[in-house]
């Protein structure tokens, strides 16, 4: 089944919020199943939806969330409360999800390198030109031309989308404000070139 | 539309800051320079306008639902499962650590280790009194310090506590280090106890006297507290 949730940016939350979510992750640290439970219910929809932008195979999604919140119970004690509880999970999350995306590309070169079979190469759109070329929607094409990123990149502009702002995004992925801007710059300009090639080829048509 | 890579000049600068005007983020000193720069920049205009028809792609991007419910009733299981195994692996540690001291040891050096460490455990036991005997079956007896025969300590009382307040105050606080001692008014605030003869025979042992004085004059309630002078 496929839905369409649009949600409110992931970052809003006001100063009460992050003090519960400080004393809920107290509360986890010392082994508190209901205080878990809120936080979970809470985090998974939306760690859910920035890994499934992330990565194109919704079974390693669930497992990365699930690793993800697993490694929250376990280290709920490590959290120092330099910065807010929604960045430090998220920050989890967006490792966690660069594990499996390195563990799969391992994977796929092993595959691949032992195996000529066609099967298991990404066809998704991002990867595969032929088929960004073919898709007419603007929208599809912005989105088929954003998975031509590279992660890091990427997950700029997922969360920039998702709502996060520019401090919240360097704490989440571990670098300073500048070279998150950096990566955005970077990302648009690679946009821009892919949908003016794009636009180029309809012409030419 | 021109991309430079590091801003030389105020648009520049303004454009690296364009993905967070369009998403709200910006705090409110630079989005108010953007908004003035926006005015008069066409090209700003335009990628705003793409910036935010690339962020709106994103929100709205379907993806497959997902069970929160299920997925936290998987949790549930892994989580127990992950403390048995932790149990568990440290029964397994344990065992394989004594296999291993049990195996590496010749029988008869290893039946010479036992009883020595059965001899350490008794003399260790022994010095810390125990079996409990008569003489050290209570901590308020002891072989050295001062006669409990006529010692009186005295507490004087803050606040406005009641006389049977008081009395139960000071008999929880010496309770809670192990005396049962029965205050009794001798003043307008002052209280009097002795250690009864037949409660703790024999001495007492200083720390234990220092011990019930700093509980009292811990307390918040009691003004002051020490040894009477006189047996009352």
């Amino acid at each position: 089944m496929v839905v369409n949730t649009m949600t409110l940016p992931d970052s809003i939350s006001c100063s009460d919020e992050q003090d519960e979510e400080h004393r809920q992750l107290k509360l986890i640290a010392e082994g508190d199943d209901r205080a878990f439970k809120s936080l979970y219910l809470h985090y998974h929809p939306r760690l859910y939806r920035f890994t499934s932008r992330l990565l194109n195979n919704s079974a390693m999604v669930e497992e990365v969330v699930s690793d993800t919140l697993f490694a929250v119970w376990k280290s709920a004690g490590s959290f120092k409360g330099k910065s807010r509880v929604s960045t430090w999970i998220f920050g989890i999350g967006y490792r966690t999800a660069l594990k499996a995306i390195r563990s799969s590309a391992r994977h796929d070169r092993f595959t691949n390198a032992s195996d000529d079979s066609d099967t298991l190469v990404d066809t998704s759109a991002g990867n595969d030109p032929a088929a960004l070329a073919e898709t007419d929607d603007d929208t599809e094409q912005l989105l088929a031309a954003i998975e031509t990123l590279s992660t890091e990149q990427k997950v700029v502009v997922e969360l920039t989308g998702f709502g996060w702002s520019c401090a919240e995004i360097g704490e989440i992925v571990g670098c300073p404000t500048n070279t998150v801007k950096t990566r955005m710059f970077n990302a648009r300009k690679k946009i821009h070139r892919q949908l003016q090639a794009r636009h180029s080829d309809y012409i030419t048509e | 539309m021109k991309y430079t890579l590091s801003p030389k000049n105020d648009h520049d600068m303004y454009r690296l800051d364009l993905p967070w005007f369009a998403n709200g983020t910006l705090d409110e000193q630079s989005t108010l320079l953007l908004k003035n720069h926006l005015a008069d920049c066409d090209s700003c205009r335009d990628e705003l306008v793409n910036l935010t028809a690339m962020q709106k792609a994103i929100a709205d991007s379907p993806i497959a639902d997902s069970d929160t419910q299920a997925s936290f009733e998987r949790m549930q299981k892994r989580i127990n499962n992950d403390s048995r195994d932790t149990g568990v692996s440290i029964v397994a540690k344990i065992s394989g650590l004594l296999q291993q001291i049990i195996n590496g040891v010749p029988a008869p050096q290893w039946a010479l280790a036992s009883i020595c460490g059965l001899l350490i455990g008794f003399l260790i036991l022994q010095v810390g009194g125990w079996p409990p005997t008569e003489e050290n079956a209570d901590y308020h007896v002891l072989s050295s310090g001062e006669s409990t025969d006529n010692l009186t300590i005295y507490a004087k009382i803050d606040g406005t506590l009641s006389q049977s307040e008081s009395e139960k105050l000071l008999h929880e606080l010496t309770r809670s280090v192990g005396f049962e001692m029965h205050w009794k008014m001798t003043g307008s605030s002052e209280f009097r106890a002795t250690i009864a003869q037949n409660e703790s025979p024999g001495v007492l042992l200083p720390e234990k006297l220092s011990e019930i004085l700093n509980n009292l004059r811990q307390s918040s309630l009691i003004g002051e507290a020490g040894i009477a002078p006189e047996p009352q």
